[in-house]
Parts: C-alpha cells; structure tokens; sequence
C-alpha cells in the first residue's frame, strides 16, 4: 500500500464500517485511477505526496454524515440538511462579517482620521506603523466581508475559496505572533475550517439568500459590536460583562425563542436545525473565551464576566435542546410530512 | 415502491451505464463528457449514488476484473433502472419542451430577443 492509498484510506474512516466493507475497496480503486499520470516522475511524486482534495475530503465527509445520520433520503437532504446548512452557514458569515466590519471601523476610528467623533483614548491609539497582526486582522476582515456578501448573492465558490483563504492566513499570523496557546485560536480555525466544509457541502449553484434582512443585519449587528467595543475599560481594571461571544449567545437565544414561539415551528425543521448548529457554535465560543479569560493573567475582576457567560450558557441550552428536539423528530418522521 | 426523485448526479451515473456497463472511475469520466465537463464527479458522491441505486435496485453488479493486482467493479443498469431512466427522460424533456414552447412567445423587459 503506497502513501497515496493509505492517506485516502485514513479519510474513508469516517465512513461507518459496514459501508466500507462493501465499498472501500472499490472507492481507493476509483480515487487511485483518477490520480493516475502518464509521466512516470509524476506518477511517482504524486503516489509518495499526493492526498486527497479538499473537495473529495469534503465529498467523503459529507457521504459519511447522510450514512450515520440517516440522510439517505435525497429529499431529506435537499428539503431539511441543505437549506440548514445554508442557514447556518450564512449566520456564521454574517458573525464574521460584523466582526469584521466592526474591527475596520475601530482602526479607522483609532487613527485619528475620522472627524466629528470623540478622540479615542491616548493608550489606545496606534502609530502610523501598524503591527503584522493589525495588518492581517484588516485583510481577514476585509475577506470575511467580501465572502458574505458573495454568499449572499449566491456566488459559493467565491465565499468558499475567500474562506479557505482567511483561515488558513489567521492560523498562520496567530501561531507566528505566539499565540498558539490560545483556546480561542484553535477553536476558531477549528470552526473556519467546519464553515468551510460546509461551504462544500452547498452545491454550487446555491441560490442567493433574501438580500434585505441579511444585509440589514450587517450594520445592525456593527454597530452593537462597535458599541460594546469603544467603551474603555473601568479605572479598577474590572472588565466589561458584555462581550462579542456573549453578543452571539444573545442573538442566538433571541432567534431561537421566536422560531420556537411559532406554531408553524414544527413545520419548519430546516429553521431547527440551524439553530443547534449556531448553538452549538456559540457554546463553543463562549467556552473558549471564557478559558482565555481565566488563563489570560491581565484580566481581574472578571466575577462578573463569568456569571454573566454562565448565565449565557444556560440560556442557550435552555432553547437549543427545545430546537434539537424539533429538528430531531421531524429527521425520523416520514419524507411526505416534512416541509422544509 | 417508487424510487425517489432521480438527482442529477444519480441521472447521469444511469445515462452513463445506459451505454455498457462500468467501473468506477469509467462512469465519472463518463458523466464528465455527457454534461460537457460541467458535473465532475468526487469519488465520495459517486458511491453515495451508486450505494443508493443498488439499493433501490437500478443499478447492479456485472462482473469483476483484476486490474493491476486491484479488483476493478464494474456495474450495469437494469431493467428497472432502464425504465426509470427512461421516465425521468420523458419527464425532463416535456419540462424543457413546455418551457421552450412559452419561451418563443416572451420577451424581456428590455425588448431583447431570447435566442
């Protein structure tokens, strides 16, 4: 067995077992074919160096998801999983977007060129030097953006490939300038590296989403980052209960609570089901950040940071596992009762 | 029990195999010449296709070859894939005609012709 056949075999792990007993074979046979070269220097290179792509990793990923959870209806996929996914995909780039729009509007606001505007505090302000950090948030951000609004007009492929941009460049700036030892760092190429899976998971031609909502939402959710953000820090040090993370907690659990008071909630499991995504997400935000926090030795004072993202945490559990039961019993009902 | 509605993937895999029967990597540059190169198969979703086919019985087994100390698959439409291969044509194909039909009698906003 080469090293080629053994990286493809390690991807088709995922696939249950019983699958892979009637299939694996067939399946390298077919992956080994398709990466074959008439040029013998080629061939060898490729056999000791070649992996599998992106998008047959993706393909595999996603087979594997439809076999373990039942997905094995094409109108299950395409009316509950797909337009879900979608949901949930674009909420995580709209959270990127703002993140994004906000941290751009901030380092305008802290060169000193914006005028009619308070003068930032003196220990806040930024020379003309800017650091790679800085420059690296403004290209992410300046990305995040751009793959929003592509998602938005339906353009996939765009936001996919700006995607696998962004994270791979925040991995690579976040580790060189030390901070590997972040939980929020890992976290977040952790869940850019699922968004971009997901992207995958989308056909390529996906239709655009509703402009107006999605594209309100943008300033919107700007300008209650930016609010939070510009506030300084107390003179004791004690740091603010509201932050980014506990932000997404709230949306969520807002979005949540009116999908569940609905009637017709029942009747719209795609809805559900991207609501425990994005709570899911958020769990894993708040988590990571809240670690930070406590390992992070300038932060003091955060009693009240930490009850706060407590209290956060239950909120959001408390209508997720509602909207995961939802989702739940409509994937086990029968196709003719579902409507997407 | 009637198969479920026929995905564009799973269309082409039986165009493909309506032919002669296939391996693997033979249907995904099949499909690739029969949508111009516009659907290019991922060994992950052929075999999600193929997996369903031969469960709803559309697609089988034809024979199996050694290829270069590898077993080599190949498969083959049957009867019943043939029939439902057929329908979803005819289904298609009265959707493309009704289409083009109220097609010749619009035109844009602009006042463009559609070709």
């Amino acid at each position: 067995m080469n090293r080629l056949e053994e990286r493809y075999r390690s991807v088709l792990r995922v696939l249950p077992a019983s699958y892979r007993r009637e299939w694996e074979d067939d399946m390298v046979a077919a992956f080994l074919e398709s990466m074959a070269c008439d040029d013998p220097d080629d061939a060898a290179y490729v056999v000791d160096f070649g992996r599998p792509s992106l998008a047959e990793t993706a393909s595999v990923i996603a087979l594997a998801a439809r076999l373990r959870l039942g997905i094995g209806e094409a109108r299950l996929w395409s009316a509950v999983w797909r337009p879900a996914i979608h949901l949930a995909v674009l909420a995580a780039l709209l959270t990127h977007a703002v993140l994004g729009a906000a941290y751009l509007g901030i380092g305008w606001w802290l060169s000193g060129k914006i005028s009619g505007l308070p003068a930032p505090p003196s220990e806040w302000v930024t020379g003309d030097s800017l650091p790679l950090t800085t420059k690296v948030g403004i290209a992410a951000s300046l990305g995040w953006l751009v793959a929003y609004a592509a998602l938005v007009s339906g353009l996939r492929n765009v936001a996919r490939g700006l995607a696998v941009a962004v994270t791979a460049l925040t991995l690579a700036a976040g580790t060189l300038t030390g901070g590997g030892g972040s939980t929020m760092l890992w976290f977040e190429f952790g869940f850019d590296v699922l968004l971009v899976l997901s992207l995958a998971a989308l056909p390529a031609h996906t239709p655009p989403a509703r402009r107006l909502p999605w594209l309100v939402a943008l300033p919107t959710g700007t300008a209650v980052i930016l609010a939070i953000s510009v506030v300084p820090p107390a003179p004791d040090g004690t740091v603010s209960p509201v932050d980014w993370p506990g932000v997404c907690c709230v949306a969520v659990v807002i979005a949540a609570a009116v999908h569940l008071a609905q009637p017709a909630a029942r009747a719209r499991p795609a809805v559900s089901l991207a609501l425990v995504m994005l709570a899911t997400a958020v769990l894993g935000v708040r988590a990571a950040t809240l670690l930070d926090y406590l390992r992070v030795p300038p932060f003091i004072h955060i009693e009240g940071l930490v009850i706060v993202s407590l209290v956060q945490i239950a909120a959001v559990l408390a209508v997720g596992i509602p909207a995961a039961l939802l989702a739940g019993g409509a994937l086990r009902r029968p196709v003719a009762s579902r409507a997407g | 029990m009637l198969p479920q509605a026929i995905t564009e993937p799973a269309f082409l895999v039986l165009t493909a195999l309506a032919g002669e029967p296939r391996h693997g990597y033979g249907i995904v540059g099949e499909v690739a010449e029969l949508s111009q190169a516009r659907v290019r198969l991922k060994i992950g979703t052929l075999y999600g296709v193929l997996n369903r086919l031969v469960g709803e019985g559309l697609v089988e087994l034809d024979r199996e070859e050694v290829q270069q100390g590898r077993l080599r698959r190949y498969y083959r439409l049957t009867d019943a894939g043939g029939r439902a291969l057929a329908a979803e044509a005819t289904r298609q194909a009265a959707n493309a005609q009704a289409a083009t039909e109220r097609l010749r009698a619009w035109r844009p906003a602009d006042g463009g012709r559609v070709a």
